[in-house]
């Protein structure tokens, strides 16, 4: 119904990534090598994908991709039983080197599959584009009823209008600015590196923070106050964040009782902030968190500013490498100790 | 839905809406209406504001009678004094109880009336649903139903319904009055307005006195629909509906589904084992549904005053059926997932007789992984999802 | 003018009744269990406070919160109830530091009765385990006292607990061995130094004892693992599923079949139960 792939007049690297992917997908499965294959197949609604588990081989047409396949499936892993094949975009795999140096799987149980990534959508600034409220099949005007994936851009159609957008005005944040586009960790790279989006510098992402950092306390303090008021407390952002694995999270901790549900802002921040120290140092900016958030609450605030201060400290940033120690486990002389109270 | 739905209709131009609202408040209504909250739309008293109607609100019309936190009574617990148990007496219009001293009782008196305006047909008859669980039983939910009294509520008809829409599966549809006082119908530059219980009646009688034909009081922007426009109504709601079952994913085999989970085998369908796996358990789909009212009760204290509070709840998260014991009688994501569906599906049907969905999508849509409960309900159908 | 809603007041079924605790016994020697003889402040809430063995309250501690408790206590004792709870968690807690003067909330009563007209005239087994005495304690009052004792035929009760400092209701089984209309066995899992009653775990007790199942109910309560093997005892002795009556528990909170918490499949435990027969638990979901 929609055609998240390419286009199929021609052979773009969208195509020849998801056959490389579905190839490797039978090989796997039908080697033994993994039980199961963790990959996208087309959602139901426009610009929408879905992860798919296959186990048999016959199953690996399913799998797709292309830039809506925005989720980040390395939340899958922790525990995982058995022997786990998993499709990952550069930000993706980060997070599972941070799960195997945290021992929440182990690096033989996992095959990596990479992928060179061209950036994924963001539907918040689709609707923009749009100018509608709401998700964009809710539109009042302009209701999208299904969408094509070219190689640049996108064509939304409704009743009666069809409407182009270049993919690169609505990729998500965290794409535009993205530093390591290709997989750094992986078993198997599927097509080669020149199909990735070009490599911003690190130093490139940290503009909007920093700027937001520049503002007046008061400002930054309402903005940020605003933006959490808002919060449901549904905690979609840690369910959905592959790094919040903890078997009893300190929010649903009964006694004592850190959080409560109860209308208070200052519960809503402290639950913010507690998540955030919680995946200091480890955060790879993937958005998997701000997606899932069903009433757009700006968490990249949050994220991106941690990860700066973590660069800028420490200069660290997390999940690059397979074979150190986690920042939080590692300690070093000349690390700054200025924020110790 | 029979013929007589284009009977009496009213009509008002779009441009004059913002009149009538005028007119609502001026016979001291409390006007609400979706508003804008960052990126989200919810109702809320619009006080002044132009009203916009967007398809659906993000968070739906529950919330103004089952608000997500909600304080039942107060008291003191400093153990000094004996505990005085206060509670609310009377219910603001966006859902917040102030103090009051009225014990034992929630006074039905003093509760300012309220219009909401731009419900969609799908969340005004997830209302009906709510009646059952929370007014029907032996015990009734006084701050429910005194919100519920008090309330008119007027609904917008969809002219286009969107792809995640599927209330014509469960038993609604775009034109669907269950649940609703008033139905506004779009019509080119106007609305169609069909005045549907006797709540919609009183309000119309009090704030436009112009109705029975004389204009002094209120600009005269309402008239009678002649068979123009009630021809003009007629067709839209045609083509809204042809809109709706054209997009197949909006055909959903509900009743093949529910006769298979309400079968001794659907509980342990092996179905389930592969069904809920992509899950996170995230609960956004139990939380933004219109149907859903599980809630929890907790004390918070500060300085020795105290409050007994409900704040919603999730049969997705693993604390709600947790014993104090360490037991956990849904153990897993798979349990979690199965009860949200076996609740929607068969034990609401079982006691009440009709499903606890109004296939209004925003479950399908705010999933962070597409777990599209479309799909959920046509594996059990037997089928495969268009 | 709107015109308003009649006038009037909604009967509140959150708000408890206020309760003032009199007596505190501790049970067991661990000293996790205690029990509290529990007065109303206001005499005149005994008018809409009657209830039946089997049914249960949610007890108020203020600032802390509720937690859904058996009443153990019968009817058929006037002016108190009483509520033996075992220290889990916030609430029960907060109970077990109340001393008598303490103010609590209790409302209530909530949830079925046990099936006590169906078991006129019959032979009644308990069966019970550990803290699992406490709601069959209120239906063994009230069969054995003077105004019902006529009403039904031989009473047995067989009751266990892990150690004999585990054992509640001390007091209580010593009057109840000494009456010559009831067969109490009382039964330890392990041999103890100056322990001359039974040892066994209940179910293998059960068995050994093997209780005639015609024209008996049996009536169940105790730790799941305790009744899983106690109801594949009595099926072995003839007992059919609608003789085997049992209570359940779930995480509670509302009490009143609203907060959606406690049902097993379409079952409210806090309203169509906590007591169910052997028979319709078979009809539901596994999943408590
Ligand atoms: C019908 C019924 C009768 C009961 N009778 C007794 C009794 O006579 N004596 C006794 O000691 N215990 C009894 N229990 C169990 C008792 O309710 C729990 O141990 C108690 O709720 C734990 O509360 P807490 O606040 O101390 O624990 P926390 O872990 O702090 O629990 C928080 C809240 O969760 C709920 N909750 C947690 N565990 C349970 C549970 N097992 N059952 C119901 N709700 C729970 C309660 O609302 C509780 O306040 C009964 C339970 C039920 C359902
Ligand atoms: S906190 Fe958010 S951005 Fe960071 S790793 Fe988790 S989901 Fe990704
Ligand atoms: S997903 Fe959004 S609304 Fe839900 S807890 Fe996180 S920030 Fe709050
Ligand atoms: S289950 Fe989903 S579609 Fe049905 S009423 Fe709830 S949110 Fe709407
Ligand atoms: S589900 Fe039906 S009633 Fe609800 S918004 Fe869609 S078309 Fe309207
Ligand atoms: S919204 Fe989706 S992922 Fe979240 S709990 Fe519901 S079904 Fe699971
Ligand atoms: S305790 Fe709330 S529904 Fe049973």
């Amino acid at each position: 119904m929609n055609k998240m792939t390419g286009n199929g007049t021609e052979k773009g690297t969208r195509h020849i990534i998801e056959e490389g992917i579905r190839n490797t997908a039978t090989k796997m499965l039908e080697s033994g090598e993994v039980d199961v294959f963790i990959g996208y197949e087309e959602g139901t609604l426009p610009l929408r994908t879905t992860p798919a588990f296959i186990t048999c081989p016959e199953d690996a047409t399913r799998l797709v991709w292309g830039p809506a396949c925005e989720n980040n499936l390395t939340v899958y892993l922790p525990k995982f039983q058995g022997a786990v094949g998993v499709v990952v975009k550069g930000c993706d795999v980060r997070t599972l080197t941070n799960l195997i140096l945290e021992n929440q799987i182990s690096r033989d149980k996992v095959k990596i599959v990479g992928v060179p990534c061209s950036g994924i959508i963001d539907r918040d600034r689709i609707r923009k584009v749009l100018g509608t409220e709401g998700p964009i099949e809710r539109s009042m005007e302009r209701p999208v009823r299904s969408a094509q994936v070219t190689e640049r851009s996108l064509i939304l159609e409704g009743d009666g209008f069809e409407f182009e957008i270049q993919l690169e005005d609505v990729l998500a944040p965290s794409c535009e600015t993205c530093a390591y586009p290709i997989p750094v960790v992986y078993d198997v790279l599927i097509g080669d590196e020149s199909m990735a989006r070009h490599a911003k510098d690190s130093e490139a992402g940290y503009v909007e923070v920093t700027r937001f950092a520049e503002l007046e306390r008061d400002a930054r303090f309402s903005y940020f106050s605003r933006e959490i008021e808002r919060c449901i407390q549904c905690y979609a952002c840690r369910q959905a964040c592959p790094l919040c694995y903890c078997p009893e999270c300190f929010t649903d901790r009964q006694s004592p009782k850190w959080i409560s549900r109860w209308r208070g802002l200052s519960d809503k921040i402290l639950f913010h902030l507690g998540r955030i120290l919680h995946v200091a140092g480890r955060c790879v900016d993937c958005g998997a968190c701000r997606r899932a958030c069903p009433v757009g609450i700006d968490l990249r605030l949050l994220t991106k500013n941690m990860e700066k201060v973590v660069k800028e400290s420490f200069e660290y940033e997390s999940g690059l490498d397979i074979d150190c120690l986690p920042l939080l486990a590692a300690y070093k002389r000349e690390d700054p100790d200025d924020f110790i109270l | 839905m029979g013929e007589d739905t284009f009977k009496g209709l009213l009509k008002i131009a779009k441009e004059d809406l913002d009149v009538l609202v005028d007119a609502f408040a001026k016979s001291s209504y409390v006007v609400l209406a979706p508003v804008a909250e960052g990126e989200a739309t919810k109702f809320g008293v619009i006080g002044g504001m132009r009203i916009k109607i967007p398809h659906l609100t993000t968070r739906p019309v529950k919330e103004l009678f089952f608000p997500q936190n909600e304080t039942l009574f107060s008291f003191d617990c400093s153990g000094k004094a004996d505990s005085t148990i206060k509670t609310p007496d009377a219910v603001t219009p966006d859902g917040v109880i102030p103090d009051a001293v009225m014990p034992d009782a929630v006074a039905t008196d003093g509760i300012s009336p309220r219009v909401i305006m731009g419900v969609r047909p799908c969340d005004a008859r997830a209302l009906v649903l709510l009646d059952y669980v929370f007014a029907s039983n032996e015990y009734k939910d006084p701050y429910y139903t005194i919100r519920r009294e008090q309330t008119v509520v007027i609904t917008f008809a969809c002219p286009r319904p969107g792809i995640a829409c599927f209330c014509a599966s469960t038993g609604g549809g775009p034109y669907d009055e269950t649940g609703s006082d008033v139905m506004f119908m779009e019509s080119d530059d106007s609305y169609l307005i069909k005045v549907i219980s006797e709540k919609g009646r009183r309000l119309f009688q009090e704030s436009l006195p112009l109705l029975k034909g004389g204009c002094s009081e209120c600009p005269c922007v309402i008239f009678e629909a002649d068979d123009t426009d009630i021809r003009a109504a007629r067709d839209a709601k045609a083509a809204s509906e042809q809109l709706l079952s054209a997009n197949c994913s909006a055909n959903v085999p509900i009743e093949a589904a529910v006769d298979t989970l309400g079968r001794s085998t659907g509980f342990s369908d092996p179905a389930w084992e592969e069904i809920y796996r992509k899950c996170l358990g995230c609960a956004v789909c139990t939380y933004l549904c219109p149907t859903c009212h599980c809630f929890d009760i907790g004390d918070e204290e500060t300085n020795d005053y105290g409050e007994r509070v409900r704040n919603w709840d999730s049969c997705m998260f693993p604390l709600f059926t947790l014993h104090a014991s360490g037991h956990n009688p849904r153990p897993s994501r798979k349990e979690r997932f199965r009860q949200r569906v076996m609740h929607k599906f068969n034990y609401f049907v079982e006691a009440n007789d009709c499903i606890a969905c109004v296939g209004c999508g925003r479950c399908v849509e705010n999933c962070p992984v597409n777990l599209d409960i479309r799909q959920v309900l046509s594996v059990f159908a037997g089928g495969v999802f268009a | 003018m709107v015109q308003k809603i009649a006038r009037g007041l909604t009967k509140n079924p959150y708000v408890p009744k206020l309760a003032r605790i009199t007596d505190v016994t501790q049970e067991t020697e661990a000293n996790d269990v205690k029990t509290f003889r529990v007065e109303f402040c206001d005499e005149s809430a005994w008018e809409d406070f009657h209830y039946k063995p089997g049914q249960f309250a949610e007890v108020s501690v203020f600032g802390v919160g509720e937690a859904p408790i058996s009443i153990t206590s019968a009817p058929t004792q006037k002016g108190y109830l009483e509520f033996s709870v075992k220290r889990l968690g916030q609430v029960t807690n907060a109970l077990h530091y109340a001393a008598p003067g303490s103010q609590i909330g209790i409302r209530g009563p909530y949830g079925n009765t046990f099936p006590i007209d169906d078991m006129r005239g019959k032979n009644i087994l308990f069966i019970g385990g550990g803290i699992g005495l406490a709601p069959l304690r209120s239906l063994i009052t009230y069969v054995l006292s003077p105004e019902h004792r006529d009403g039904f035929r031989d009473v047995r009760i067989i009751y266990g607990a892990r150690s004999s400092g585990d054992l509640v209701f001390k007091y209580e089984l010593d009057a109840w061995g000494r009456r010559d209309d009831v067969e109490l066995v009382v039964t330890i899992d392990h041999p103890e130094d100056g322990w001359d009653g039974r040892c066994g775990f209940v179910p293998a007790v059960l068995k050994e004892d093997a209780p005639e199942s015609e024209n008996t109910i049996a009536v169940t309560c105790g730790p799941p693992i305790m009744i899983k093997f106690v109801l594949q005892a009595l099926t072995e002795l003839g007992f059919s599923p609608d003789q085997i009556v049992t209570t359940l528990e779930m995480r509670m909170k509302c009490g009143i079949g609203m907060c959606g918490r406690c049902n097993i499949g379409s079952k409210y435990v806090c309203r169509d139960g906590p007591v169910f027969t052997f028979r319709q638990l078979l009809e539901m979901p596994r999943e408590y």
